[in-house]
């Protein structure tokens, strides 16, 4: 289908211009205005760390429940959500249009809800303060429970890390509410910068964050090309290690933390000394050197430790932590994989019997459990691979290793 | 003349205060020791961040001060909680009371000062007029503070006002905005009480979280360059400093043809990363002494651009194997669907590559002279090279001066058997390439 996306837009505002147009006729300027001020919050997310998004709009929501009286905040609400609905629909993909839309629904559910039980509770007149915090907390607990419930991956968030964002936002929006109502909206508008300085500088860290994934990803791709790890090799055992730590509930800095380290596990058989070409020939060598140069180079130590401890081609070591457990068994998993699905109950196997300390069987049992539950999470690996194998289509990468023996410098179960 | 600033600083604000004192109200003192307390508080707890996100919470509770009093007792107030911003602690303690003198003292001025605007252009409440009235006395708070600062600043840290003014004045927009929201905080005082520091307090500890963990994985991720960079040249020992050097001669460039700071170290990156694709050629090539036959350099080429485009599968890497690729480095090629400034950073690459590679020593021959390096870049201008960046780098070496080339090679690499004197490389890995 193609559509005429300035065409749809234009249409799109010509119909919130209506809507908003009404909304000022039938009940009050003032909430068409905040409604077109939630619903244009809607369109900008503060970007959480590690993935997912929180609109600006929920602070506008929190002063738009607390300020105007429950009817005229539900009105206001509702084409607000209607208009931005239509705008976020039109900018992005189906499924992350659906869960930001149904997040924001969530907000002003649970932000009304608050306000009405605060009105409630309370005789008499509701000090705006009060029912500005009751909205506050009500908008963060609609999101929340709404983003849990939100299916797949695309714009879920995780708890921690979207705390600090919630907060800001939820001070922000009661300050603009104590604002207008006892200063004027003018002065209130204030309240404001805060929340841009906030995006920008939440933006920076996810930003920063995701190029700092792609350059490991990239380092994860130096002894593929070197011909010490067939190509696709640690992308593939990322995938698995993400899986496995995400199926033990470890949180989101330290599955980043497994998957880079996953990542980097042969990096140690790379030579990095241009004097001595030193490089790691045993398993527990090709961690410890990779331990020490990622070190020199100046990564954070807990990659570093996690590297040396991961020891991630072997199997007897002992895994001192659960999270080198989890590197060990998805590396090794995908040596015995590879790219071919065939190979995945003989892996699991292989797995599972290896794992001889609390950790390992752990994660072990963690893969058996993906494996129950998903059938195919070794083809969603297979397919990371293979985005790389294209480009390298007619190269013996094994020819770069030669003048070294290849297989004396990693203990690599290769499939015959 | 630091001295002299202690002085003047410390006398006018006394001025000031028994002007106040005299002709005004006096304050509550309740407020101005609550204010001041927290003031006080604020100064000594914050941490300097950064220079463009560096927040002063003491700034914001000053300007939460000069809302709460009013007109006739604001000026004396917050000249006197202005004053306790420059208590801090350490100077007191090692008792340098110099410096204790002009911070209490330019702190009461600019806090008076802001005050001094804001009842004056605040005759009636609310509105538009408001909010003029607290972005003017931010202004007139950011204006005493830096005229005093500034020359104080310079003196101390020995540098010339004008360096210190460029490390500023990327502040003054969060100046402005964090002042007036202090005013704002100062005015829904009464409703908020001490909730309003936890308003306050909350979105600016997170804002220091922020920073602090960006900085963190900034580094991180400058680690990780490193890494591959040294990975990269560990390839190809002979090759040891080229990156180095290369990525100099891209700034030299890059700085000649006015590139924006941030482009300039996206170039850098991309020049340090530009043998990326050597990672995947085999070693005993990329190290064999003499030249290559055609069959060895196909190799060499077939894997190279393989490299650059395995890892092109990454995003971030994407731009930087733009730079690496001999495709677009050359000038006649055409920009295809290539975004103009990463074509221009390829070009930037492959005169910097090609420079680097005549002025050095190859396992198949020695040094060119810095002459014959110009003479070929620029016979090659138009077709294979950038006549911009050819120039710009030429202008560049001269006006600083610099010699490289045969005689003035650093850490030239130690060659079994000498190569011969003649032959005149190309860029890039054309450096390998089978007899012409």
């Amino acid at each position: 289908m193609t559509t005429d996306r300035p065409a749809v837009l234009a249409g799109l505002a010509a119909l919130a211009a209506f809507a908003l147009g009404t909304l000022a006729v039938v009940a009050d300027p003032a909430d068409a205005a905040l409604a077109a001020l939630v619903a244009s919050g809607l369109l900008v997310g503060v970007r959480v760390p590690w993935g997912g998004s929180i609109p600006m709009g929920v602070a506008a929501i929190t002063a738009t429940a607390a300020l105007r009286p429950h009817g005229h905040a539900a009105a206001a609400l509702a084409v607000a959500l209607a208009v931005g609905a239509a705008l976020v629909a039109a900018g992005n993909p189906r499924k992350e249009a659906l869960t930001i839309v149904g997040r924001c629904a969530g907000s002003m559910v649970g932000a009304l809800g608050a306000t009405l039980a605060v009105a409630a509770a309370v005789d008499g007149d509701v000090p705006i303060l009060a029912s500005a915090i009751g909205a506050a907390g009500g908008a963060i607990v609609g999101d929340l429970a709404l983003s849990l419930l939100a299916p797949g991956d695309g714009a879920s968030i995780e708890l921690r890390a979207a705390l600090p964002v919630h907060l800001t936002l939820a001070c922000a929006g009661i300050l603009v509410a104590v604002a207008v109502d006892g200063v004027g909206v003018a002065m209130a508008s204030v309240a404001a910068f805060p929340l841009l300085i906030t995006r920008f500088s939440f933006d920076r860290y996810a930003d920063v964050t995701d190029t700092l994934q792609q350059t490991v990803q990239a380092l994860g791709l130096v002894p593929e090309l070197a011909g010490l790890a067939p190509l696709g090799h640690s992308e593939r055992a990322a995938v698995y290690a993400e899986a496995v730590a995400r199926e033990l509930g470890l949180g989101r800095a330290a599955t980043a933390r497994v998957v880079t380290v996953t990542r980097l596990h042969h990096i140690g058989a790379v030579p990095h000394d241009p004097e001595t070409h030193q490089v790691g020939t045993s398993a527990s060598d090709i961690a410890a050197v990779g331990a020490r140069i990622v070190r020199e180079a100046g990564m954070p130590a807990d990659i570093a430790d996690l590297l040396a401890t991961a020891n991630a081609d072997s199997l007897d070591a002992v895994a001192p932590t659960l999270e080198a457990a989890v590197v060990r068994v998805a590396a090794t998993f995908d040596e015995l994989v590879g790219d071919d699905p065939r190979g995945a109950d003989r892996g699991l196997a292989v797995v599972s019997g290896a794992a001889r300390d609390a950790h390992s069987r752990r994660a072990a049992a963690a893969l058996l459990e993906l494996f129950a539950a998903d059938g195919d999470l070794v083809g969603d690996a297979i397919e990371a691979g293979d985005r790389f194998r294209e480009a390298a289509v007619g190269l013996d990468l094994d020819s770069v290793t030669a003048g070294r023996s290849a297989g004396d410098i990693l203990p690599f179960h290769r499939r015959s | 003349m630091r001295r002299a600033l202690e002085i003047f600083a410390a006398v006018t604000a006394t001025v000031v205060v028994v002007v106040a004192a005299l002709t005004g109200d006096a304050p509550s003192w309740l407020v101005v020791i609550a204010f001041g307390a927290l003031v006080m508080l604020a100064e000594n707890t914050v941490v300097f961040v950064h220079a463009s996100t560096a927040i002063s919470p003491s700034f914001m509770i000053m300007m939460a001060a000069i809302a709460v009093f009013g007109p006739s007792d604001g000026v004396l107030g917050a000249a006197l909680v202005g004053a306790c911003g420059g208590l801090y602690l350490p100077h007191i303690r090692s008792r340098r009371f110099g410096i204790l003198a002009f911070n209490c003292g330019q702190y009461a001025l600019s806090s008076t000062a802001a005050a001094a605007v804001y009842y004056a252009a605040f005759a009636n409440p609310g509105g538009l007029m408001q909010l003029l009235a607290a972005g003017c006395a931010a202004l007139a708070f950011g204006a005493v503070n830096v005229s005093l600062v500034l020359p104080y600043a310079a003196k101390t840290a020995g540098e010339r006002a004008g360096v210190v003014w460029a490390d500023m004045y990327r502040a003054l927009p969060n100046y402005l905005s964090w002042g007036m929201l202090g005013l704002l905080v100062g005015l829904v005082c009464d409703e908020l009480g001490a909730l309003a520091i936890v308003l306050l307090a909350v979105p600016m500890g997170i804002g220091r979280w922020t920073f602090r963990s960006f900085s963190r994985v900034k580094e991180a991720h400058d680690a990780s360059l490193h890494l591959f960079i040294r990975l990269i040249e560990a390839k190809d020992p002979y090759t040891a400093g080229h990156t180095e050097r290369v990525a100099k001669y891209t700034t030299y460039i890059g700085e000649e043809l006015g590139l924006a700071p941030s482009r300039l170290e996206h170039l850098r990156q991309s020049a340090l990363m530009h043998d990326i694709g050597k990672l995947a050629v085999p070693g005993r090539l990329l190290n064999k002494p003499g030249r290559l036959t055609q069959e060895e350099w196909d190799v060499v080429k077939r894997h190279n651009t393989a490299g650059i485009d395995i890892l092109a599968n990454i995003d971030f890497m994407r731009t930087m194997a733009v730079a690496a690729s001999d495709a677009h480095g050359r000038f006649d090629r055409g920009a295809g669907s290539m975004p103009a400034d990463l074509l221009l950073e390829a070009h930037i690459v492959a005169v910097a590559d090609a420079f680097d590679a005549m002025t050095s020593t190859r396992s198949y021959r020695r040094a060119l002279s810095q002459a014959i390096a110009y003479e070929e870049l620029r016979a090659n201008a138009g077709s294979q090279f950038n006549p911009e960046c050819v120039e710009a780098l030429i202008v560049a070496i001269e006006r600083r001066g610099e010699q490289f080339g045969a005689g003035h090679e650093v850490d030239a690499h130690e060659f079994e058997t000498p190569p011969p004197v003649t032959g005149v490389g190309s860029a890039g890995l054309g450096d390998l390439e089978a007899t012409p």
